[in-house]
Parts: C-alpha cells; sequence; structure tokens
C-alpha cells in the first residue's frame, strides 16, 4: 500500500500530478540519520496507532492532504466544473459537487482551492461504480504538468488567488520531470515524492527552490498501484517492504508538496491516522461473475500446496506470512527494488531524519513482498510494475505477451484469463508515430518493465492452471 | 474532463477568451462603443464544419470576425515591405432581429492597413470604420468580398484574392493565390485537447482558420495622393493587374509624376511576396487576446522559403517566474499539420530589447526557435523595430504587432524566411 496518488481525474492526467509514495532506500551510514537495510524474509509486525474509522473517511473524501491548489473560480472555468460521476457519500459542501478525484479546501489566505486527493489513483470505476481502494491502472501520466499548470494561470484572477495560484504551479513545476511517464497505466509516484524530498529539509520542510540534494533519475520504473484492502495485514509498505513502523507518516507524504513546516505535518498527521484506520477495514470487492465451486476446491488445493507459503490461506484460516521475497527467488524485474537499495540513500536518510520519520523507518531490501490476495481478480496488470496483463498469464510464463496495449481505454474484464482485455503487438512503441499510440504501448524488453519472474506456475498443467484460477476468483 | 487540458495538450489560442484581440484592432471596444449587445448572436463553443467557399464569407449569426492578412512583399529592386490588412465586422443585431434596409447598418466594418518599407520613406498606416450599410462596407460571401470603402479583398478568378487599398500615401494591388490547403481549428487540433473529448464544456469562443500560404504579385504605387492620382487610377482594374510572373521580374519603369506640380513623385512598382490569411469569427472578445488572467501571450506565424510554415504560441506569467510554455503548429510543404509541444522545441528571446519611445517600454523583437524535430534553428529579427501599436489600438495592453524576417538553417542547409510576431504584455501598465 502507498500513500496518496493525487491526481485531477482519471484520464485527464495531464494534471495528474500531485503525489504519492516514495520509495526509500538504504543509507549506507555517514549521515545523521539511522537507516537500515532488510534482508529478505518475515517482515515483523510495528504496532499501529489507533484511530476513528469513520472520521477517517470523512476526512478522507473531504480534506485536503496536498495543501495547495488551484483557485476554484479558476478550476470552475477552465474545467467547466464537470459534474461528480460516481457517487461518493459524505462529500460535503463544495466538495459534494467535485470529481471524486479532486478534493476543494480553504487555505490561510482565505482562497478556496482545488487539489488532487488520494483517491484519483486510489479508487477506480468497476462496473459503474467507484471502488475506493482500487487502485486506477489506466491513468494517463504522459502529459506535460508544467503545460497545465501554466496554462491554467489564463483562468486565475485577483493577488491572493494569483500567488496561491503561482505557489502551486511553482512546485508542480519543480517536480514536473517526475511527474509523467511515457506509458499509460504506469505511475510516477515514487519518483516525484523522491523528487519532492529534495527540494525540502528535512529537519524544518521548508522547501527550496534550489534542490538541497541529488534528484533522482528521471528514467522512471513503471509501478502498478496497488489495493488499499491489504493494508491490514501488511506489516511493511511498498513492493519492497521498506515502509517500516508506523504507515501514516507514509501515506501522508503527498502532503510534501506545499506542507512547508513541521507544524502544518503534524496538524495532518492527526487526522490522517484515522484516515489509516479507514483504509484497515476496507475489503476487496467480490467476484461478480458465476464461479465453478467444483473446481475452485480443486483449486483450493493447488493452492494449498504451491502458493500459501508465500501468500497465506484465505476463508476461515485466514493467515498471512508479510514475506520478503528475495529477488534471486521470485525473480521478477529487479530494477525498482535495486536502485531503492543501491542508488537511494540520501532518500532514506531524508526520510528516516524528518518528521515523517520519526517513528517510521525505511528498510529497503532486494526482494519483494508476495502480497496478499484478497481481490486479486481485479487487480490487473499483475507484478510491481503491471508487466503481466491477466493473472492466466502470470500463472503461465509462456502466455506472457512481449509487447501488449489494453483494448482500448476502456477494456472489458475477460473472465476467461482474469484480466482486462488487452491485444498482444508484435512490434514495439517505434511502430507508432504519434506519441498517443505510442504510450498504450507496454513493452516488457525495457528496462524495468520486465515481466519475468514469478514461474512457480509454470509446473502447472492446464487443467490444474484452470482450478487454481477458479479459486482465485473467490479470494 | 477536460481540466485544464485545452493547454496541455494542443493550445493555440485562449480558450473561451474574455480579452480583447491582438489584431491591431479592439472589436471589443467598438462593440461596447456601439452598445452592441451579444443578445442574439451564435456561441461559438463546440465543433464547426467548415466549408469553402461558404467559410471564407462573413458569418452574421456571429457577433465578431476578423479578417487579417499578413505578408512580406519585395519589388522588382529587392526592397521589402511589411504587408498587413485586417478587417473586423461588427455585428450590430442577429440576423433575427436585422433591418432588411440597405441604408440600415446591421454591422459595423473597421479595417486597418499597414504598408511598411524595410528601409527607407513610402511606408503608411491607417484604419477605417464604416458602417455595412448602403455598400459602404460589408463582407460577402459569393463570390466572396470583405471591403470597407476603397480598401478591399475579394474573389478574382478562381480561388485567387484580389486586395486594392489606396491610400494617401500608396496605391496597393495585388492577386493573392493559395498554394496550400487551409488549416481549420479542428484539423490542427488547435483548441481540442487530446483528453477533453466530448466533455469538454469549454470552447474557444471563436472559429478559426488560416490560409497558410498565399503566393502575391501585383503592383504598388507609392507618393502623395496616390489614392487619388489618375494616372495610376487604371492600376485598380484587375485586367492590369500582371497575370505571368515574368511579368514581375522585368524591371518596372517608375511611373513619375510630370504634372510639374512640386508633388513628389510617384514610383510604381511590381511587387511579388507570401502572405497568409487568418480568418476568425465568433465572440468579439475571443481568443486572441494578448493577455489573460495572470498569463501573456506572444504569437509567431512563420513562413520559411522551402515551402513549410509554424504557427507558435508563447505562454509566460505576466509577473515573471515560471516555465515559459511554446507550443508551434507545424505545416508542412503537402499541407500536413503536426503539433509540438514544449519539450519538443525551444523559443526564446535572445539577449537584444527595443525600447519603445513612449515610455522605455522593452519587446524583445529578436527570438531564437529550434525544433529538432524539423532540422530547424532560426532566428528571428525586426523587419523593422517601430511596429507598436499606439497605445489605444488595443484597449487589451499595448502590443507589438509586426513583420518579422527569419533565416538560419534546417537540416544544416540555409534557411530564409518571414513572418508576423506578435508580442503581448511587454509594455508598462499593459496588463489588465
Amino acid at each position: 500500500m502507498r500513500p496518496c496518488m493525487l491526481i485531477f481525474a482519471p484520464k485527464l492526467a495531464v494534471l495528474a500530478v500531485l503525489f504519492a509514495a516514495l520509495m526509500l532506500s538504504g543509507c549506507e551510514g555517514g549521515g545523521p540519520a539511522e537507516a537500515t537495510k532488510a534482508e529478505p524474509g518475515v517482515i515483523p509486525a510495528t504496532a499501529q496507532r489507533p484511530g476513528d474509522a469513520a472520521a477517517g473517511y470523512d476526512a478522507l473524501v473531504n480534506r485536503a492532504v496536498v495543501t495547495c491548489g488551484l483557485p476554484y473560480r479558476a478550476y470552475a472555468a477552465s474545467t467547466g466544473n464537470p459534474a461528480p460521476e460516481f457517487e461518493l457519500p459524505g462529500r460535503r459542501g463544495r466538495n459534494a459537487e467535485l470529481p471524486y478525484a479532486v478534493t476543494a479546501f480553504t487555505a490561510d489566505s482565505g482562497a478556496e482551492l482545488v487539489t488532487s486527493n488520494c483517491l484519483g489513483c486510489h479508487a477506480a470505476p468497476l462496473n459503474g461504480e467507484l471502488v475506493i481502494g482500487l487502485g486506477n491502472e489506466f491513468l494517463d501520466f504522459t502529459g506535460d504538468p508544467v503545460m497545465a499548470v501554466e496554462a491554467a494561470g489564463a483562468y486565475v484572477e485577483g493577488e491572493v488567488e494569483a500567488a496561491e495560484w503561482q505557489r502551486w504551479a511553482d512546485r508542480i513545476s519543480a517536480i514536473a520531470p517526475w511527474a509523467m511517464t511515457d506509458t499509460v497505466g504506469a505511475n510516477p509516484a515514487i519518483a516525484l515524492t523522491l523528487a519532492l524530498m529534495a527540494h525540502r529539509d528535512p529537519k524544518t520542510l521548508a522547501w527550496s527552490d534550489e534542490p538541497l540534494m541529488e534528484l533522482p533519475p528521471t528514467d522512471m520504473m513503471p509501478v502498478s498501484v496497488p489495493p488499499w484492502w491489504n493494508l491490514g495485514k501488511k506489516h511493511a509498505m511498498f513492493y519492497n517492504g521498506e515502509g517500516r513502523g508506523d504507515h501514516v507518516r507514509y501515506m501522508m507524504l503527498a502532503s510534501t508538496t506545499c506542507t512547508d513546516s513541521v507544524a502544518e505535518a503534524r496538524a495532518i498527521d492527526a487526522w490522517f491516522k484515522d484516515v489509516r484506520a479507514y483504509l484497515a477495514t476496507l475489503q476487496a470487492p467480490e467476484y461478480p461473475y458465476p464461479v465453478d465451486a467444483e473446481l475452485a476446491a480443486a483449486g483450493e488445493e493447488l493452492f494449498k500446496s504451491e502458493c500459501k507459503k508465500c501468500h497465506g490461506t484465505y476463508g476461515t484460516e485466514a493467515r498471512y506470512p508479510n514475506k520478503l521475497v528475495a529477488l534471486d527467488k521470485v525473480g521478477t524485474d529487479p530494477i525498482l527494488a535495486e536502485r531503492a537499495y543501491t542508488d537511494g540513500e540520501r532518500f532514506v536518510r531524508w526520510f528516516n531524519a524528518s518528521f515523517y520519520g520519526e517513528d517510521s523507518s525505511s528498510q529497503p531490501a532486494l526482494g519483494y513482498v508476495a502480497p496478499p490476495l484478497d481481490g486479486v481478480w481485479v487487480t490487473a496488470p499483475y507484478l510491481h510494475n503491471g508487466s503481466v496483463p491477466t493473472l492466466a498469464a502470470l500463472l503461465d510464463t509462456a502466455a506472457r505477451p512481449t509487447r501488449w496495449r489494453f483494448d482500448g481505454d476502456d477494456p472489458t474484464y475477460d473472465q476467461s484469463v482474469l484480466g482486462w482485455s488487452f491485444r498482444r503487438l508484435a512490434q514495439g512503441r517505434e511502430q507508432f508515430a504519434s506519441l498517443d499510440e505510442q504510450k498504450w504501448v507496454y513493452d516488457t524488453t525495457r528496462p524495468g518493465f520486465g515481466n519475468q519472474g514469478h514461474d512457480f506456475g509454470d509446473v502447472l498443467n492446464g487443467d490444474e492452471r484452470r482450478a487454481l484460477l477458479e479459486y482465485l476468483k473467490t479470494l | 474532463m477536460a481540466f485544464v487540458a485545452v493547454a496541455g495538450a494542443a493550445w493555440l489560442f485562449w480558450p473561451n477568451a474574455t480579452e480583447t484581440p491582438a489584431t491591431g484592432i479592439d472589436p471589443a471596444a467598438f462593440a461596447r462603443v456601439l452598445n452592441s449587445d451579444a443578445d442574439g448572436f451564435a456561441d461559438a463553443d463546440g465543433d464547426w464544419q467548415f466549408d469553402f467557399p461558404r467559410d471564407q464569407g462573413p458569418h452574421p449569426d456571429h457577433r465578431g470576425e476578423v479578417w487579417d492578412l499578413s505578408g512580406l512583399l519585395v519589388d522588382d529592386r529587392g526592397r521589402r515591405y511589411g504587408l498587413r490588412l485586417t478587417f473586423v465586422r461588427i455585428g450590430l443585431a442577429p440576423p433575427a432581429r436585422q433591418r432588411a434596409s440597405a441604408l440600415a447598418a446591421n454591422a459595423v466594418m473597421l479595417a486597418r492597413l499597414v504598408l511598411l518599407p524595410e528601409v527607407g520613406e513610402g511606408g503608411a498606416t491607417a484604419q477605417r470604420l464604416s458602417r455595412a450599410a448602403g455598400g459602404l462596407a460589408g463582407a460577402e460571401a459569393a463570390p466572396f468580398r470583405v471591403w470597407v470603402e476603397d480598401w478591399s479583398l475579394a474573389q478574382g478568378e478562381g480561388d485567387v484574392l484580389v486586395l486594392r487599398a489606396d491610400l494617401d500615401e500608396a496605391r496597393l494591388l495585388l492577386r493573392l493565390t493559395p498554394s496550400k490547403p487551409v488549416v481549420t481549428d479542428t484539423q490542427a487540433g488547435l483548441f481540442a485537447a487530446a483528453d477533453a473529448g466530448a466533455d469538454s464544456a469549454q470552447g474557444p469562443g471563436f472559429h478559426f482558420y488560416l490560409q497558410p500560404r498565399l503566393t502575391v504579385e501585383g503592383r504598388l504605387t507609392l507618393g502623395a495622393r496616390a489614392g487619388t492620382d489618375v494616372s495610376v487610377g487604371s492600376l485598380a482594374d484587375e485586367r492590369s493587374i500582371p497575370h505571368q510572373p515574368t511579368a514581375l521580374r522585368a524591371p518596372s519603369r517608375p511611373a513619375s509624376d510630370s504634372t510639374g506640380s512640386g508633388e513628389p513623385a510617384q514610383v510604381s512598382v511590381l511587387v511579388e511576396g507570401t502572405a497568409w490569411l487568418e480568418h476568425a469569427w465568433g465572440s468579439v472578445s475571443g481568443g486572441l487576446a494578448g493577455q489573460r488572467g495572470q498569463l501573456s501571450l506572444n504569437r509567431f506565424l512563420l513562413q520559411l522559403d522551402d515551402g513549410t510554415e509554424l504557427m507558435c504560441l508563447h505562454l509566460r506569467r505576466r509577473g515573471g517566474g515560471g516555465t515559459p510554455i511554446p507550443t508551434c503548429l507545424g505545416i508542412a510543404r503537402d499541407g500536413n499539420t503536426r503539433l509540438f509541444q514544449r519539450r519538443e522545441l525551444t523559443l526564446e528571446p535572445g539577449n537584444g530589447a527595443w525600447s519603445s519611445p513612449p515610455d522605455g517600454a522593452r519587446y524583445p523583437l529578436w527570438w531564437r526557435l529550434t525544433l529538432p524535430a524539423l532540422g530547424l534553428d532560426v532566428a528571428l529579427e525586426p523587419l523593422l523595430p517601430q511596429q507598436e501599436l499606439a497605445p489605444g489600438m488595443a484597449s487589451g495592453g499595448r502590443i507589438w504587432s509586426g513583420l518579422v524576417t527569419l533565416s538560419g538553417s534546417r537540416d544544416g542547409e540555409p534557411v530564409t524566411g518571414g513572418g508576423r510576431m506578435d508580442l503581448s504584455g511587454y509594455a508598462v501598465g499593459s496588463g489588465t
């Protein structure tokens, strides 16, 4: 689970910019802050602060964790003020009028601002309803956020609102190179959070227009948005399990966009522990299509023999082992974990030295967490980088497409393979002249986009694989 | 949803603008003076089904309309001239409320003409305003004609346009032959963001097309009272316009005034060159404004002598800071268009600036454009620095709007050309 990704609207990613998770990495000593690296194996539990789940939901849908934004009047003028597409219960006041991915709030200056919220990435439409906690795998971050935020200035009037717009636009522009990807569905959360850290003093959280440490690389690794409903089971956050200790401070890292003092951050923390409490109550959506119970029962036996050790058990005797599996064992694309472990010490040092690291610590490892599989049927595409489009392909390396794209921007769910329908492509991005077409191509031959590993399903025959897939529908 | 997307993907003008145009004439101000009421006029948001030649002509359902011709001419002695002829129509009453009498004015027409020699005397700038009634001024579709008194742009043979303008200092008679298809706003993706789709509630407030290249040939007569001199009056006859390009290469004999009246001699020369025509209709306060909200907009319309054109925008914060946003629409020799966005080009002012005499307002008149995808690296410079529009000509703020020349390289080969540059927001007090 990762902190809030904030964007303005699903298909609109032009603005999509505001935040997210982070990938902290190992500190090799010498810095003022303690940092450790983790080894593969079982991740120990850490007590999480209690919170009020109901208050947390209310805050999630009504409060702003990104404390800057576009003045409401400019927002309304530039968007035409679209009505909400989905009902989001409990939205109050202005927020009741806004799409789910944005939140309105009143700044200290008195200006009413609109900003991205967590749901932009961590909620997605499913069969006509919005599912909170379902990562949106169709977001388009390929647009240039600088153009969007600067151009929004055409709609801003008055000194107070101009100052607010400028602050927001400056922040977004500063991290723009890290807020973009070149492939639809690839989420830039990690890199943009690291870029924000580079602009802040970890002790005071004061913003510096000039980066205070080396910025992260701009060749971004694609990341899939993990579901929120697994939060309650997981001892550590992020694919590489580096988010140890208190989870709230990771979740609220989106605040690093515009929260410029420890006092402000502490005020957000006070209500964000309620948000975490709410997230821990979320349940995965049930498989909405028919399930062959007999076949699923056979699949459960296979699951217990082949999968349980890492992914745990489900149903009445549910148990989740919280295992971090070494890269050489899981075999999936190693670059994300390696980079955090080897090249990111400055970020881990920053985190551990900051307010955000008070009760948390970043402990990257050379491995990936075997996630809980609740609702796995709906979390396609699979692996940390979203490189495998279906569960059937995840269980059969020979069936994995080397180059593929979703079948349109609103593909149907394919019950035969468990995933969003896709098309295999004979060539990569280069076959298309326009960026609008190139961005849909997922090319697993690119660094960080690899679809190798997790080949444990290759030992199954066709009948066994069908049975296992049937069982996975029931989780 | 189209959140700011109009800008994000393909924005070449202000979407849904509310300020005044930078065409050199301010239709909004005139509309106010005329107490013209927008009620009853059509809304220019949404798609437009372009239909030519119909759309060459006026769109009386819409309140405002601009035909704006710019060009760079050279005479047979190598002297260069900038040319600008702008017609503006302001509707006074929508068609439903129009009066049928030929003498009733349902619109007001404005025109502005600039003839700007690169060196020496002979320049002219003039404006005219007339009611569109009694044949004094107007715009017609079939055949196309837009005119204010004896200034006109009209359809000639085939798709040729004929420009006539008589001034005290000069007389122009030009044939303009399109050498490329027009580029419409929808074709160019000028307003539609990739993502805006049907959800977009905001249109640009006007419709627009560009005739990106007109080949010009004709005759220019300079001298006192040129427009009234009988000896050159016959030039007003279209039949006297040279039709054969070879005629332009033959040295012309200056037609001297030999009346001995003491008036300066008149000179009649053949000219040729290129021009382009922009035609927009919709809200009179539509999207050609130089400033809006916190931003200022510069526009560049460039013709390369290799047959390509570029239409570029450069957005920047009015108060300084931020990241300027350049965008260019490239029009290839075959008429195909391609949009280049911020990260695919650079368009930046050089170090030099020109100080406007009234108050020392500094305009960056020297620019550099690089567009690696086209192998292009060119410098722009003004034909003459003094092309600032006088205060009051554009109520949204003083602007510099004038002809430029360009030189540089394309794929390593020398390339030259010319065009027009509109710079906004540089003069003190030009903010809104």
